[in-house]
């Protein structure tokens, strides 16, 4: 125990341990020191490396904690395995018969059948409900895309924390599309031979980073605790401000249709007045200038691919209910107006709300308190020249 | 009374010490066990200040001594001290 506590006397400045080195290792000589002692000596040697130690040094060391840290994490993360498909459609074959059959094998039905029959995600499936893991599996595990759009070729990937597993459900999948069309198999679905993630290089460079940052910190805090002092005071004040921004949700759908046209002065003025929207605006203000409001609320996107042009609609407004309810009468209008309209998503229910970004908001007020805390230091030094070092 | 530094100038007040004693004497008189870190933290602190000086060692063991300004330092907190414990006493007797 002395021999490593004499390794943790290192951790001070090198100017303290010229200084009082020979003396508390004599100190050690005289005690029988323990683990006590031992974090004793590492807490004085982090306190002292704050207060008068070198700050390039305590950032480096910070740095290489962080890289150490993270170092062990991602080698505790799960290796992550692709596997994956080519399929291609006959010539001559109707190409949206791709479109029908990625709707059908990505279906809620059928990725809840899948993930039931290979038992993922078990640790999800005991706390959360099975449409949130289908959403997070159709986004995250699941991949289809279009590799060539002349030749009607997609690839179909799938990826899960076992290998052979993850060849097995690409297979399922893959056996799934052929079904529901005529679709050839160009390559069936790979054993995958090496992990696509944890990117351990990029948690390293994280971990770095990290560490660096927490050091700055500290020593911030330790040095000038004016300066964290009015960065964390700026953040308390806009946290509660935030509140008084009124929540934003956004209702989105996507419609394959023709033509995106939603934007008619008159059908926005009566769905203003059916859901009764824009309650205050319509108080003080022309129903003309409230429907301008509301067409700066509506974003309607148009997506042209070989296969189809797609109407991608977003609502947003205050109240989540009724953003989702005027979305759902726009797709209905849509869906009357235009003979080839075919929804592809519905409109969704908003859960969360879309802006404020509190988090960005208080950051950032976090981040211009420093700002002004490092200004108000430097002006306060200058006044009183005795403060400066 | 655990301040580290206070701890140290009242066990240096009757006389010279090095580490080692320092640690039993406080040990002793207040009941408090001073690591090696925070010893050697509280003593930077002191000798910074010119609270504490050290004095001729005979070996590696350093001893130290408090200074005038240490000791009118010390005696400024103890009867700053002695008037919260004799007020918390008078208060404690009328309860």
């Amino acid at each position: 125990m002395r021999t490593l506590i004499r390794w943790a006397v290192w951790l001070y400045p090198a100017s303290w341990q010229a200084r009082y080195g020979d003396e508390l290792d004599a100190l050690l000589e005289d005690l029988e020191p323990g683990w006590p002692e031992f974090f004793d000596v590492c807490r004085g040697a982090i306190k002292m490396q704050l207060l008068r130690g070198n700050p390039i040094r305590f950032v480096a060391t910070c740095a290489l904690a962080g890289v150490l840290i993270a170092g062990w994490l991602a080698w505790r993360a799960p290796d992550e395995y692709r596997s994956v498909a080519v399929l291609r459609l006959p010539q001559g074959s109707d190409p949206e018969q791709l479109n029908h059959a990625e709707q059908a094998v990505l279906s809620r039905r059928t990725l809840a059948d899948v993930i039931q029959k290979y038992g993922l995600y078990p640790e999800e499936r005991k706390s959360e409900p099975l449409e949130d893991i289908v959403a997070a599996m159709r986004s995250r595990s699941v991949q289809v895309r279009v590799l060539e759009p002349q030749a009607n070729a997609i690839m179909l990937a799938f990826n899960d924390h076992d290998p052979a597993r993850a060849q097995a459900v690409a297979k399922d999948l893959t056996s799934r599309f052929t079904a529901a069309t005529n679709l050839q198999v160009l390559d069936p679905p790979s054993l995958p031979s090496g992990s696509i993630s944890p990117n351990r290089l990029a948690w390293l460079g994280a971990g770095l980073l990290l560490g660096s940052v927490a050091a700055v910190l500290i020593l911030g805090i330790r040095r000038w605790p004016l300066v964290p002092l009015v960065g964390i005071g700026t953040m308390l004040l806009v946290w509660p401000a935030t509140y008084l921004i009124p929540d934003q949700y956004r209702s989105s759908a996507a419609v394959r249709s023709a033509s995106c046209d939603v934007g008619n002065e008159a059908f926005l003025e009566l769905l203003i007045n059916e859901n009764r929207l824009y309650a205050k605006e319509r108080a003080t203000m022309p129903i003309g200038s409230v429907a301008a409001t509301m067409k700066r609320n509506l974003l309607v996107k148009r997506i042209d691919s070989p296969r189809a042009s797609v109407c991608l609609i977003q609502f947003e407004y205050p109240d989540r209910y009724k953003a989702a309810a005027t979305l759902r009468d726009i797709v209905a209008k849509i869906e009357a107006t235009h003979a080839d309209a075919q929804v592809l998503d519905p409109a969704s229910f908003p859960e969360k709300a879309y802006t404020p970004n509190r988090l960005v908001l208080v950051m950032g007020a976090l981040f211009a308190g420093l700002v002004l805390g490092t200004v108000m230091l430097n002006v306060r030094r200058h006044r009183t020249p005795a403060l400066a070092g | 009374m655990t301040d580290p530094t206070l701890l140290v100038l009242a066990s240096l007040a009757d006389g010279e010490k090095h580490g080692y004693a320092m640690m039993e004497d406080i040990r002793q008189f207040a009941g408090a066990r001073l690591g090696p870190g925070t010893l050697y933290g509280a003593i930077t602190r002191l000798e910074e200040r010119g609270w504490i000086r050290p004095v001729g060692a005979r070996d590696r063991r350093q001893p130290y001594a408090i200074t005038a300004a240490g000791r009118a330092f010390l005696e400024d907190q103890v009867a700053g001290l002695d008037r919260i414990v004799k007020t918390a006493q008078r208060r404690l007797k009328h309860a």
